[in-house]
């Protein structure tokens, strides 16, 4: 018996050499990602829980002095630090932000070289310093000063190096941070702080966040709140590595039942087939058991071998993987073996093939021997469904092809899942890769203005107001679902010139203009009531959405300016924010959020090389998927259709009239899994975006070109058309034999 | 002659040896003539029918059919050979179960250029009443002959027949070559029978007994005994 399953494994080797190829690929997949995400977030984790990470920050209106500090300290048990930070200029309009190295909240680590151990030395981020050649011992001029670089390294609260905490994108080439002694902040500290916004980090050691927040709200004005879980640049790591973990789970998961299946249809095949050989060992006494023992051996030694060598390789790309992440600043990742990854890699591949597998041995083995030895297992009924088709009537081929459909569904069907599987991969790609192109393309077309500051000292945006248009902005929870989510909540003059929102002018007291990327992405709709909760002040506001203005790059809520400070109950009137088409020359230090047009633009396009690297990754393994899926489907399936191929080609049937009847009629199912895959895709790659952008304001629509949609379903027919040029050949290889030979 | 078979040999390689299935085979049959060929198992009937089918090729020696030599021709050719020139019948009849009687018909009525009318047919071969059944609820004898009315349908020069009532019951046996009979004489279609029953040679018009791969004899029958009187 032994012999045999070596037989089988040998006499069918490309067969069984896609089954084993196609476990494998599945497990890697899922074995790669995962091990190599799970890495990144274990180490961010592992970092922020060693380096104390903040449990949140907040800006209040002047400055906590020493004795406040203490207070909060030792009587509400939470320590407070201020977020001193200097940005100075470099040359080629490069910014360095200078922070303290000595800190008891969110300390730097050193990844490379020494610490800060004197006023001249200085820790960089190590992406600025790959990104503008620094090396450790360089001396860089910053300001009036100039520092030794005596080691990279980075803070938790700057893992996600972004100048602004609404920023999208990092931009290496462009910001970047240091960390230096106290020497250059104890220096500056100033009377113009205590009229400006500061912010400063807390860790609630055992403290209590409303005794927290209740003490600044008594004694100071409170301006922002950010709690670690809302920061961006802590959190979107989290983020960002749980796109590609799920995505590998559902892709490899998915794939891992369509090759149970085709490997269960193969073995069905191999039962048929032997259907008189198993009559003779059962009737000469072989127990049943041990025919399902011996059926069962050969999938579970090809899903094991795929399994095992899947789950190496996996193991082998994870650490190459890691770099699929490159934006963040984390120390050297530490990849670990988990038991669940063992298990999914290892045990759900055999678990599946086994239970597969064994229902259909053992329906064909239920039969009597004497059943068998008349060859019951190969016998063909015909179901009701097809008989019930009979009296349809239709052209003859049509009915020809129907039929035979009908009679290999189940194969049809699984065909129909890779197919489907490897058009939704193939959809996703491109709507990944053109979204964030369309995502600049929007930016272009729809922020109105160059650039927006927003200021520290209120009272400064005066200075600037002939160039520039005034607004006020404050970051906001919109309460959906009892979920919080991040909006950002503007105030605009009527008759403003960066907005041309008409509906301004007509607001009731309490009313706004939701961004159309507000309505899709929370669905909420004109005549809407919602709530808006200020996390400074913990109170809720009611609005009620009187318009939607066309305006896709962020999530915002707009309203008149007077409204601005109704919905928010504050009878002081102020201004926050210039918009302006002219860099107005804000000193770096005097803004608490900088955007740049062109700047945000230029590093989406750094982002873009980077997809399209990994579109152009998945559309090779999509196309691969389908051209393996296909061919071994189609392969089994003329497997059971050789002996009355054999004998229409008997009759006369040319081989291209044979594949006509039995083989294209699949386009019909490539056709229809491709159209299925559209909607599934763009949903899929909405779902991918809104996990990464999950604790933003910003939104990027999932969005495909008509030419990548061409290209695409271009991918999908030559996969299709590659495995039928295969399958051609082996129509052609059928032999009369098959025919002629006896059969009852 | 319409089929012309001269010296025909196969030979087949088994392993480190050859075996020779035909060993210089000749005999010839006229357009409308019944050729009976039999001998014991193993003889080379079969080979020398699929031969002639096309199906396989010879080793040496010719088969000339309506004039066409075959034996020396590309596989394309032989595909539009089949297609035109011949019908089978098998013993085990060889329907394709998931299509109806009618459309198991249809599927032949579509490769000749002049198709006979397939309700015509059914009628003439008793099947027209279970055009709408599925093979597998068809007695044995019924299965025969709707596959000897697939057969027919295109219309073709020669029937090749192998063993068509090898699988068959004594009196359904003589119901199927009745059947034979019958269409021999409306059609006028060669047809070449292959059994190891020797009393069939008595309905053929001309007999060639098969042994050992060689021709023991090819004669024409003087004495055509219709179906009906042929016992065995």
């Amino acid at each position: 018996m032994n012999k045999r399953i070596l037989r089988d494994l040998k006499a069918n080797v490309i067969k069984n050499a896609s089954f084993v190829f196609m476990i494998m690929l599945s497990v890697m997949v899922i074995v790669g990602f995962n091990r190599s995400m799970d890495g990144y977030a274990q180490t961010a984790r592992g970092f922020y829980a060693s380096n104390n990470v903040e449990d949140g920050q907040f800006s209040v209106l002047g400055v906590i002095t020493r004795s406040q500090e203490n207070y909060i300290r030792d009587e509400l048990g939470t320590l407070t630090e201020r977020n001193d930070s200097i940005d100075y200029e470099l040359e080629e309009n490069r910014v360095i932000r200078l922070l303290r190295a000595n800190r008891e909240i969110n300390e730097p680590i050193v990844t490379r070289g020494k610490p800060v151990s004197s006023d001249a030395e200085m820790l960089i981020d190590e992406k600025f310093a790959d990104a503008n050649g620094y090396e450790i011992g360089d001396r860089v001029e910053i300001g009036r000063h100039i520092y030794t670089v005596s080691g990279f390294g980075i803070s938790p609260d700057y893992v996600y190096t972004i100048r602004n905490m609404s920023d999208v994108l990092n931009s290496p080439k462009t910001f970047g941070v240091g960390y230096v002694s106290d020497y250059l902040f104890d220096r500056v500290e100033t009377e113009k702080i205590y009229n400006e916004v500061n912010s400063y980090s807390y860790k609630l050691a055992e403290g209590n966040f409303d005794y927290l927040f209740d003490y600044l709200r008594e004694n100071f004005e409170l301006v922002d709140l950010v709690k670690v879980e809302d920061n961006s640049r802590i959190n979107t790591i989290f983020d960002d590595v749980g796109g590609p973990k799920k995505m590998s789970m559902v892709m490899g998961g998915l794939l891992i039942f369509i090759v149970s299946f085709i490997i269960s249809i193969s073995t069905a095949n191999g039962i048929k087939r032997e259907s008189q050989v198993i009559g003779i060992l059962l009737a000469q006494g072989f127990d049943k058991k041990e025919l399902v023992r011996h059926y069962l051996t050969l999938p579970m030694i090809l899903t094991a071998i795929g399994s095992a060598v899947g789950y190496a390789a996996g193991v082998l790309i994870s650490a190459p993987l890691i770099n699929i992440q490159t934006e963040y600043n984390v120390p050297a990742i530490q990849l670990k073996d988990s038991a669940y990854l063992m298990l999914i890699g290892l045990g759900t591949p055999l678990i599946i093939a086994f239970l597969t597998a064994n229902v259909t041995i053992s329906r064909f083995l239920n039969k009597t021997p004497l059943s068998l030895l008349r060859g019951a297992a190969s016998s063909v009924t015909v179901s009701n469904v097809e008989k019930r088709f009979n009296r349809l009537g239709g052209p003859f081929f049509f009915r020809f092809r129907v039929k035979n459909l009908l009679r290999e569904k189940s194969g049809f069907i699984v065909l129909f899942s890779g197919v489907f599987l490897s058009a939704v991969l193939l959809n996703m790609a491109f709507y990944i890769r053109d979204s964030a192109n369309h995502y600049i393309t929007t930016l272009q077309n729809q922020l109105p203005y160059q650039y927006m500051y927003i200021l520290k000292d209120f009272n400064a945006t005066s200075d600037f107001e002939k160039k520039a248009e005034k607004t006020v902005i404050k970051n906001m929870k919109l309460l959906i679902a009892g979920d919080e989510k991040s909006v950002l909540l503007q105030g605009l003059a009527v008759d403003g010139r960066y907005y041309a929102i008409d509906a301004l002018e007509r607001l009731d007291d309490r009313q706004v203009v939701i961004s159309t990327a507000l309505r899709k992405k929370f669905g909420v709709d004109i005549g809407d009531e919602l709530a808006l909760f200020d996390q400074t002040k913990g109170e809720e506001y009611a609005i009620q959405v009187a318009d939607v203005f066309d305006y896709d790059v962020g999530q915002i809520i707009f309203t008149s300016y007077s409204n601005f400070f109704k919905i928010t109950e504050n009878p002081a009137r102020y201004y926050n924010a210039l918009l302006a088409d002219e860099d107005l020359g804000v000193n770096e230090n005097d803004a608490s959020a900088y955007v740049d047009k062109t700047g945000a633009m230029e590093s989406i396009d750094a982002l873009l090389d980077m997809l399209r690297v990994m579109s152009s990754l998945i559309i090779s393994v999509a196309v691969l998927i389908l051209i393996i899926v296909v061919y071994t489907l189609m392969q089994l399936i003329l497997e059971r259709e050789k002996i009355n191929i054999s004998m229409i080609k008997l009759f006369g049937y040319r081989d291209n009239e044979i594949n006509a009847l039995y083989t294209r009629g699949n386009i019909m199912n490539v056709l229809t899994a491709f159209a299925l895959s559209l909607p599934v895709s763009r949903l899929a790659a909405q779902k991918f975006y809104d996990g990464i952008f999950y604790n933003m304001q910003q939104y990027l629509e999932a969005y495909i070109e008509k030419s990548s949609l061409i290209m695409s379903f271009a991918a999908a027919l030559a996969g299709y058309f590659a495995s039928m040029l295969i399958i051609k050949r082996s129509v052609g290889k059928i032999p009369f034999s098959e025919a002629i030979k006896n059969r009852e | 002659m319409f089929l012309d078979v001269k010296s025909l040999t196969k030979k087949y390689k088994s392993g480190e040896r050859d075996s020779l299935a035909l060993d210089g085979v000749t005999f010839s049959a006229d357009t409308g003539e019944v050729c009976v060929i039999f001998g014991p198992s193993g003889s080379g009937k079969s080979t020398l029918m699929n031969i002639i089918g096309g199906i396989e090729s010879a080793t040496s020696g010719s088969v000339t059919v309506d004039g066409i030599e075959i034996t020396n021709k590309s596989s394309r050719a032989l595909i539009e050979y089949r297609r035109k020139y011949v019908g089978f019948v098998f013993q085990f009849y060889n329907l394709i179960p998931n299509l109806t009687i009618r459309e198991n018909i249809e599927i032949c009525a579509r490769l000749g250029d002049d198709p006979l009318d397939m309700d015509v047919l059914m009628a003439k071969t008793g099947v027209k009443d279970q055009e709408d059944k599925f093979p597998s609820q068809l007695s044995g004898g019924q299965q025969q002959r709707v596959a000897i009315a697939r057969a027919l349908v295109k219309n073709p020069k020669i029937l090749l027949c192998d063993e068509p009532t090898g699988a068959l019951d004594y009196k359904t046996s003589k119901d199927v070559l009745k059947l034979f009979e019958e269409i021999n004489r409306a059609y006028r279609v060669t047809i070449v029978m292959i059994t190891h029953n020797e009393a069939l040679k008595r309905m053929a018009t001309r007999v060639v007994r098969v042994k050992d791969g060689k021709a023991l004899s090819a004669e024409v029958n003087e004495n055509v005994y219709p179906v009906d009187q042929i016992v065995w």
